[in-house]
């Protein structure tokens, strides 16, 4: 099937409300147009990609083609939700970035061992953020090929 | 008579002839010297005559000799008479003497008459002259013709004596005389000489002319002639009667020898009758003689004698007739031999008792005439010896083969004849073998036979007893020694009739007796070898045997020692004591076991020691003493150094025996006064010492108990409190040979706490490697281990402590930040969207707050890396110092381009240590560098490492002692700071300048120095207020 290009959406997960004020003002500094969602904890999130509770209706709840995850969150923090989505063998291929404000050795390696795409630790200014939700836009969602969803492998 | 005697010697007128006439003195000697030695002469032949009268053959002659030895001597005593008339005119004794000297003359010619011819006739004649020769010698025949010229002169000078009465006739009549004899004796030769001679000088001397050998007329030729003629007759006659009388006298002698020799064949033969008569008179065998009737010619006196009548009453008799009873059979015999002339021989006849052996033989008499000789011996005796030796033979050889030796028996020739059966049985000859000497020769030895025979031999010529040696082979080819002996037997006659012998098998007694010389032999080598004197004495103590060694060492010879002659070379003082002791050892009072000095040959005295051994037979009576003696002298004289010797050691022993006794104590107390418990056992695993520590350890002393007992009784268990095997029991493992060393042990304590030992200890071994048990000694762990696990337990508080600790400033930190970022973040966005509508003073205040914030987040951050310094666990690995500075410097590169400053960078070490930490050092030390620079002065920082042993001991700020590493300093030429505050700048939170000046939080170096503090190093400020400031850490490195 040829590939068409569709707009993605982007789910990011973090349970602090001003970060992710900042994060949609920096998504529109970078001027990245696409779908932005976001979930509150690990749980909603999986919620959202397993398309439960009040996400089933997949027209509301887009698929998203990438994950910008926080590991500290309540009820279900990163780790276990990053856990959980790379076990679903429905959601495994979804690239997960890591932007946490963790600079600890310890997340960063687990995350990658989780099997997460990037590692980002969020940056300290607003301007950092700006340049690398940017760098995010450029690198995902131009240089990147991101896995087609409703691909079906012949059987 | 004794005036008869008188007058012979009566001079009677006479004088002496010296006087009378002419007399002269020459005439006198000759007379005088020849009457004389004619007196001499014949006093000489006497003797000679009687010397030789003594020969035995002569000696019936003797009386003749005699006589004519005594008409000798008158003779000369009449010459000597005769010699004495020069001085002593004694004619009548002269006279006389002469008268009885003519009679016994004539008596002599009387007496000798009948018996010369016997004399004659029985000289020994020279062998080979059987035949009498009567042939004139040579030297006969000159004799004759000298006698004839002799008789001729003689018969002229007695016709010259008669001349007077003759005149001038009858002048041929004395030589005719002459003539006449020597014919007769000499024959012709000789009268024709003496013819010649006597007429030619009768001629010359008496015919007219005288003193001419003219003859004048016819008369006187015809006489002449006539002589000649007669005296030629003569001589013819003469010898032809010569040779007639010489052919008689041949003859003569013949008939003599012959009727001697018949006549002493006459005596001869009478002789031989005679002693044949005598012969058979007197012969032990009877002889008898019969005709061919069997008439008694003749019988001697031993048949006489058995048929008991005389002997004459058998002459003539027959046989028959004597001897009545005389046995029909002989009698037959004996006309057998009569008639057929055989010889009847060994005929043994019975009769009478008595044995005889009779021979019988025909002898022929003449006329076909037969006489019968017989001969019988009385061979009683022998039958009955022969009998006799017949029956000692059997009992012999019955004797014989009982007996254990080998016996033979042998002719007296010496032919072996019988050997008893052990021969056999010795030899393995077959017994029923002819008995030869080439047989019983094999069992001899081929070397030793022919001196065996020899002596054989001569014992049989001896008659002596036979004694010899000799090996015999054995049936097995064994060779054994024999002793032969033999004796002979012999007969009532004392003739050897018989030899017995035995060979006694010796082998063994001889090579006993071989092994005995040669043992004894090898004891005298051996006595007469050691180097001590030997010496034998006998019961009675009197010295029988000294050996070589005594002799030489002593120079007495042997026979001036033995007997009590030994005591002699003892040294005086040792005399009359040992003297003593020997008789006390030879009265069996004490043994012999003394000391004393014997003189050696040069005279020097020496001790001996002196052993005597008494031998004694099975009643414990002393046969024999043995003895030596040993040489002690040099340890005599030594034993006084000995003594001394003894004493100076003894003092020392004691001397060190105080030492070791000291040693001993200080070793106890050591023992006893350490902390550690020690614990020794032996080889055998017994338990041999407790020291103090140990006996308060267990509260138990040593006991001997066997190993298993030893965890129940000392309480030992395992350090978690298990039981203990036996085989875990330290001191056991370190007796196998185990080095043992911190082994753990728990001794329970009963009302007292548990006591927890470690156990350190080994086999105990001397420098040589003997094994002599083990050691354990115990530390007493408890009260440490009891710090230790508290130490353990605060630890792993700590531990958590500072785990929670961690948590609490990471999660504070992260969280403190978090609102911190937020402020930042909106903040900025604040001013970015609302600048405008803020106005200048919004603007600055929204400056000072994020300033604030800024600030405040920096803090965090040096403060959550103040408190994970310590808390990182990375293991120290080797950090290259070059790159560490490198990545600070990448990352400073910022401050250093908008400074302007340089920073150089020595050759850096390697060090252990953490990498990331290390970087926050030099990162804190060279931005502080770079920070606090002087107005308007490029920043100059020099980042340099030394070795510690490069610097000199005087170096500000000193080195560490006793280490060596690296002296790294970071030095800058910036504002520095006052010299008081080097110790105070690497506090928390200090700051030397305010906020205005220099930002920064107070942390830095205190971040610095607990990095490096670490490290193990140290970190140390030097500056002066404007003169820059220097850094130094000085990291020592362990020496590989």
């Amino acid at each position: 099937m040829p590939h068409t290009p569709k707009p993605i959406t982007i789910l990011m997960a973090d349970d602090d409300a001003d970060d992710r004020q900042l994060a949609r003002e920096a998504f529109d500094e970078a001027k990245l147009s696409n779908d932005l969602r976001f979930v509150e904890d690990g749980a909603e999130l999986l919620e959202y990609l397993q398309r439960r509770g009040k996400y089933s209706d997949p027209a509301s709840s887009p698929r998203p083609g990438i994950i910008l995850l926080d590991l500290n969150m309540p009820k279900v923090d990163g780790r276990e939700a990053l856990t959980r989505i790379k076990l679903d063998p429905n959601l495994k291929c979804l690239p997960v970035v890591v932007l946490t404000t963790s600079k600890a050795e310890i997340d960063i390696i687990r995350s990658y061992n989780l099997s997460a795409a990037s590692y980002i630790a969020k940056p300290i200014t607003f301007e950092g953020l700006v340049e690398v939700v940017r760098t995010l836009g450029r690198y995902w969602l131009e240089i990147v090929e991101l896995p087609d969803h409703d691909y079906v492998p012949n059987a | 008579m004794d005036e008869w005697l008188n007058s012979l010697t009566d001079a009677m007128g006479y004088v002496p002839l010296r006087t009378s006439g002419a007399w002269s003195q020459d005439w006198i000697s000759l007379h005088v010297t020849s009457d004389l030695l004619l007196w001499l002469a014949f006093i000489a032949l006497p003797i000679v005559l009687i010397a030789g009268g003594l020969h035995p053959f002569v000696r019936p002659y003797r009386r003749y000799l005699l006589l004519f030895g005594s008409l000798l001597l008158a003779c000369g005593f009449t010459h000597l008479v005769e010699s004495l008339l020069f001085e002593s005119p004694v004619y009548r004794m002269l006279g006389v003497l002469k008268a009885a000297t003519a009679v016994l003359a004539w008596l002599t010619v009387f007496a000798l008459i009948p018996v010369v011819p016997r004399i004659l006739s029985d000289l020994p004649r020279k062998p080979g002259s059987e035949t009498i020769e009567v042939r004139e010698s040579r030297q006969d025949r000159i004799l004759i013709h000298m006698l004839a010229v002799l008789v001729a002169l003689l018969a002229i000078v007695i016709r010259v004596a008669l001349d007077p009465i003759f005149d001038n006739v009858h002048s041929y009549s004395l030589c005719l005389l002459g003539v006449t004899l020597v014919s007769w004796y000499g024959g012709f030769r000789p009268g024709i000489v003496c013819t010649l001679i006597s007429g030619l000088l009768a001629t010359y001397l008496f015919v007219e002319p005288r003193y001419t050998f003219a003859l004048k007329d016819t008369n006187q030729v015809l006489g002449f002639g006539l002589f000649l003629v007669c005296s030629v007759g003569v001589a013819v006659l003469g010898e032809a009667q010569r040779t007639t009388r010489n052919r008689l006298n041949q003859k003569i002698v013949e008939l003599i020898a012959a009727t001697d020799t018949i006549g002493s064949e006459a005596r001869k033969s009478d002789e031989v009758l005679s002693i044949l008569d005598a012969f058979v008179r007197n012969a032990p065998y009877g002889i008898a003689y019969f005709d061919s009737e069997l008439r008694y010619i003749r019988v001697n006196e031993t048949f006489a004698k058995v048929n008991g009548k005389p002997v004459e009453d058998h002459i003539g008799r027959p046989l028959p007739e004597v001897l009545a009873e005389f046995p029909e059979a002989l009698l037959a015999d004996y006309r057998r031999v009569l008639v057929t002339g055989e010889t009847l021989t060994n005929k043994v006849v019975f009769g009478r008792g008595l044995i005889w052996e009779v021979t019988a033989f025909a002898v022929p008499m003449g006329h076909g005439q037969r006489g019968l000789g017989v001969i019988g011996i009385d061979v009683t005796e022998r039958h009955q010896s022969q009998e006799q030796l017949r029956e000692s033979e059997t009992r012999f050889r019955q004797l014989a083969d009982v007996m254990p030796q080998i016996v033979f028996a042998a002719q007296p020739d010496g032919t072996v004849d019988y050997f008893n059966s052990r021969w056999y049985e010795y030899t393995g000859f077959p017994d029923d073998a002819p008995i030869t000497e080439a047989m019983w020769r094999t069992a001899f030895d081929p070397e030793s036979y022919p001196v065996t025979m020899e002596h054989w031999r001569r014992a049989l010529q001896t008659g002596e007893a036979y004694e010899t040696q000799y090996p015999l082979r054995r049936s097995d080819g064994v060779w054994r020694w024999h002793l032969g002996r033999a004796l002979p037997v012999r007969d009532a006659a004392g003739i050897i009739v018989r030899w017995f012998g035995t060979n006694t098998d010796i082998d063994d007694a001889i090579r006993t007796a071989e092994a005995l010389r040669v043992a004894a032999s090898q004891q005298l080598q051996l006595t007469e070898g050691m180097p001590m004197l030997m010496w034998a004495c006998e019961p009675n103590g009197a010295c029988s045997y000294l050996s070589r060694q005594w002799i030489d060492f002593t120079g007495v010879p042997l026979e001036v020692q033995l007997g009590d002659g030994w005591l002699a070379v003892l040294h005086p003082q040792d005399h009359a004591a040992m003297a003593a002791a020997w008789r006390d050892a030879v009265a069996e009072v004490y043994g012999y076991d003394v000391e004393y000095r014997i003189r050696r040959h040069d005279g020097a005295y020496r001790w001996f020691a002196v052993r005597g051994i008494a031998l004694r037979d099975e009643a414990g009576r002393i046969t024999r003493w043995y003895g030596s003696c040993t040489d002690i002298d040099d340890r005599m004289r030594q034993s006084e150094t000995l003594e001394q010797l003894v004493e100076e050691r003894t003092a020392e022993l004691n001397r060190r025996n105080d030492e070791l006794q000291q040693q001993k104590i200080f070793l106890d107390a050591i023992l006893n006064n350490v902390a550690e418990g020690i614990v020794a056992c032996d080889e055998a695993g017994t338990l041999k010492l407790f020291n103090k520590a140990t006996r308060r350890m267990h509260g138990l002393p040593v006991e001997q108990l066997p190993a298993d007992r030893w965890p129940e009784f000392y309480r030992l268990f395992e350090s978690d409190g298990s039981h203990m095997p036996v085989e875990h029991i330290p001191l056991l493992r370190a007796l196998k040979g185990e080095a043992v060393s911190d082994a753990e042990l728990v001794i329970r304590g009963e009302g007292i706490k548990d006591r927890y030992v470690l156990c350190s200890g080994q086999r105990l071994q001397t420098e040589d490697g003997r094994h002599f048990g083990a050691v354990v000694s115990m530390r007493d762990m408890t009260e440490r281990r009891e710090y230790e696990q508290q130490l353990l337990l605060t630890t792993a508080a700590l531990k958590v402590s500072n785990e929670e600790l961690e948590k609490f400033a990471y999660i504070a930190s992260h969280d403190l930040q978090e609102p911190l970022r937020k402020i930042q973040a909106f903040g900025t966005r604040l001013a970015d969207k609302s600048r405008d509508q803020l106005g200048d003073q919004g603007k600055d205040y929204l400056d000072r707050m994020l300033d604030s914030a800024g600030r405040m987040r920096k803090l965090i951050e040096d403060l959550l890396s103040f408190s994970r310094v310590s808390t990182k666990t990375i293991p120290f690995a080797s950090v290259d110092l070059n790159a560490v500075v490198r990545d600070v410097l990448s990352d400073l590169e910022v401050r250093i381009q908008s400074t302007g400053g340089t920073v150089e960078v020595h050759e850096l070490p390697s060090v252990p240590g953490d990498a990331g930490q290390q970087r926050q050092v030099f990162q804190n030390l060279i931005g502080n560098a770079l920070k606090f620079t002087k107005v308007g002065v490029k920043p100059l920082v020099i980042v340099s490492a030394t070795r510690f042993e490069t610097l000199g001991l005087d170096i500000d700020p000193p080195l560490p002692e006793g280490k060596s590493g690296w002296r790294i300093t970071v030095a800058d030429n910036g504002i520095g700071f006052e010299k008081d505050y080097e110790e105070q700048i690497f506090e928390l939170f200090q700051r030397l300048h305010s906020r205005s000046e220099y930002e920064g939080t107070g942390l830095g170096l205190a971040i610095v120095r607990k990095i490096v503090v670490r490290h193990a190093a140290t970190i140390t400020a030097r500056s002066q207020k404007g003169g820059g400031a220097v850094f130094v850490i000085d990291w020592p490195i362990k020496t590989v």
